[in-house]
């Protein structure tokens, strides 16, 4: 028997070596420096979770019993990696001097952000381990497949089987049951309470990489930790209920993704295409979004990239990496059809249908926005006032173009409009706010932090 | 101005999120960890949101699974009020088998789980707290 505070501890453990190994490793992905510290160490917890999957499912493809030494083996070349691998800087690009002071005095605002990032995350930890996962797609889903792996050191045909476990999606990305699974393997059995102090781990990686993104860009100290407490208080999206589920980690992976690009599109630095091609493989291996936003990103290369000679590298390695996911998925589980949608409804003798439903998805989407009408207006209030920063306004697309496919998706769904807008719109767009976060926090600057930034959007 | 008004907007959301975090649950979850961070964790489980719909057909599913033969290829689950949320419980505290909500038949090598009376001809396997494992006549 293992009571919680032991089991807290050893993934507390297991925690901090993912944060050794990745800090290592991250020096393959930015350039040395105290102005990358911040990311370092966000993009490196992410690189050692998907290290520790890469292992998981490479013991389950060569047939192998997953073992913890396979998972510390893929730390330890991670870690290498960073030995090996040198990345220049662009001095140029991306160090602007710090601008943009919030009216007031200026350690207030800075000291009451910090305070409030760490209650922030504190509430998270509480939330996140006041009990095992319990939300119904933890059970159908994601544990259930983590859990399964885990316990039988292989993958069971019944998981693909649409009579047996069809609700439980095959059709999904693997990224996150690996993971537990390659969790569990390390700590020696499913804990599936303990493991829950994972979401708040990547919920302090995702503030890492936004504030020192933020602060890279020559974001001020005061935006970016402004930014970084609204995200780190975002209940929505770091709740009870969505730990164990795939957004917290889509949502990091999808700022991952989207800093990548806007820094492969500027040429901040020599890293910017590696971690574009890295986040890249974390958003698709996570959830079928991130392979989405990939191509997104790929079509947003390919026609904003400058000079033009640069377009096909920078959308290959947006793309590339998602596609060798989606290769891996249908080599080991076979072509699977995603199951809650009828696109049936895009023939043209069903147009009528398909607008009807969409009248009426928007109908309960548009409930949904009043009953939160004052946070949205905010958020309206802060996009509004914001300057056009071009390497910011890409992520705002990115986040623009998630949300208008979430908002039309739900007339496609097979269960009905309502349904599905009511039971995954609020979390799938909670999962957008890191990137919005980000990009809103760049153009706040845009007006009194001119100097800082015209650097930057040259680079455009 | 601008960033007066930035600030303003910023504080009001700020002020909007924090009031999601009520203290009151805060502290009704600090005192559930209290009270519960000793067990074992299937009574963890057994205390949390997950079973609350239904905490006796838990207790029957945990028993299944420390009873179950080692033989069982999966097993087929009978309740009196089928429903998602009993399919995904059992599926998940039941992994790594396979779980079926009242398979007709009940596939070879697997077992039936009957939360509540048993069918009558069928072969008890083991009685457990709310039902047993049993064989349907076929498989005998």
């Amino acid at each position: 028997m293992s009571t919680l505070p032991a089991s807290l501890g050893a993934v507390l453990g297991i925690l901090l070596v993912f944060g050794a190994a990745g800090l290592a490793g991250a020096r393959a992905l930015f350039p040395p420096g105290r102005k990358f510290a911040a990311e370092r160490a966000g993009w490196g917890f992410a690189a050692a979770l998907s290290a520790v999957a890469a292992a998981e499912a490479a013991c389950l493809a060569a047939r192998g019993h997953p073992s913890r030494w396979a998972c510390l083996a893929a730390l330890l070349l991670l870690a290498a990696c960073g030995l090996l691998r040198r990345v220049s800087d662009r001095p140029d690009l991306g160090a602007g001097k710090e601008a943009g002071r919030l009216p007031g005095r200026r350690t207030v605002w800075l000291s009451v952000a910090r305070v409030l990032v760490a209650i922030g995350v504190a509430i998270y930890v509480l939330r996140a381990v006041t009990e095992p996962m319990w939300a119904n797609d933890w059970l159908a889903i994601w544990g259930l497949k983590g859990k399964t792996i885990f316990l039988a050191g292989a993958y069971p045909g019944w998981l693909a089987d649409p009579v047996i476990a069809g609700y439980s999606h095959p059709e999904y990305p693997f990224g996150l049951p690996l993971l537990y699974a390659g969790v569990a393997t390390i700590l020696g059995r499913w804990d599936d309470h303990a493991m829950g102090l994972l979401f708040p781990a990547v919920q302090a990686a995702t503030l890492m990489v936004l504030v020192g993104w933020l602060r890279r860009r020559g974001i001020s100290r005061e935006i970016a930790w402004s930014a970084a407490a609204l995200l780190a208080l975002f209940e929505p999206l770091y709740s009870g209920f969505l730990t164990g589920m795939a957004e917290v980690p889509l949502s990091g992976a999808l700022l991952l993704l989207g800093t990548a690009l806007t820094d492969a599109l500027d040429d901040t630095d020599g890293g910017a295409l590696a971690r574009l091609g890295v986040a890249s493989l974390l958003a698709t291996a996570v959830k079928n979004e991130g392979l989405f936003l990939t191509v997104v990103c790929a079509a947003l290369a390919l026609a904003a990239a400058r000079p033009r000679e640069r377009r096909a590298r920078i959308a290959a390695a947006a793309v590339g990496p998602a596609l060798a996911v989606v290769a891996c998925h249908r080599w080991a589980f076979g072509p699977v059809p995603l199951r809650d949608f009828d696109f049936g409804l895009l023939v043209p003798a069903r147009w009528g249908d398909l607008g009807s439903r969409v009248a009426e998805a928007f109908h309960a989407e548009a409930s949904l926005a009043a009953s939160a009408w004052a946070p949205v207006l905010c958020v309206v209030v802060l996009v509004v006032l914001g300057g056009r920063r071009p390497f910011a306004d890409r992520l705002l697309w990115l986040a623009a173009a998630a949300l208008g496919v979430y908002l039309i998706l739900p007339a496609f769904a097979i269960r009905g409009p309502v349904w599905l807008a009511g039971a995954t719109l609020p979390r799938t767009a909670a999962a957008l706010v890191p990137l919005a976060a980000a990009a809103i926090g760049a153009r706040l600057n845009g007006k009194d932090g001119a100097d800082s930034s015209r650097r930057n959007n040259e680079g455009a | 101005m601008r960033a007066a008004a930035a600030a303003g907007a910023t504080g009001l959301l700020a002020l909007l999120l924090l009031a999601r975090n009520p203290p009151a649950e805060l502290v009704r979850r600090v005192r559930f960890l209290r009270r519960t961070a000793a067990l074992e964790p299937a009574r963890r489980r057994l205390a949390g949101s997950s079973a609350a719909f239904d905490r006796p057909l838990f207790a029957f599913l945990e028993s299944v699974r420390r009873t179950l033969p080692p033989s069982a290829a999966g097993v087929g689950l009978y309740v009196p009020h089928p429903s998602e949320a009993a399919l995904y419980l059992a599926a998940y505290e039941l992994a790594p088998r396979p779980v079926r909500l009242a398979p007709d038949p009940l596939p070879a090598g697997w077992v039936a789980a009957v939360y509540g009376p048993a069918p009558q001809g069928w072969t008890v396997v083991r009685t457990l707290p709310g039902g047993a494992l049993l064989l349907p006549p076929a498989a005998r």
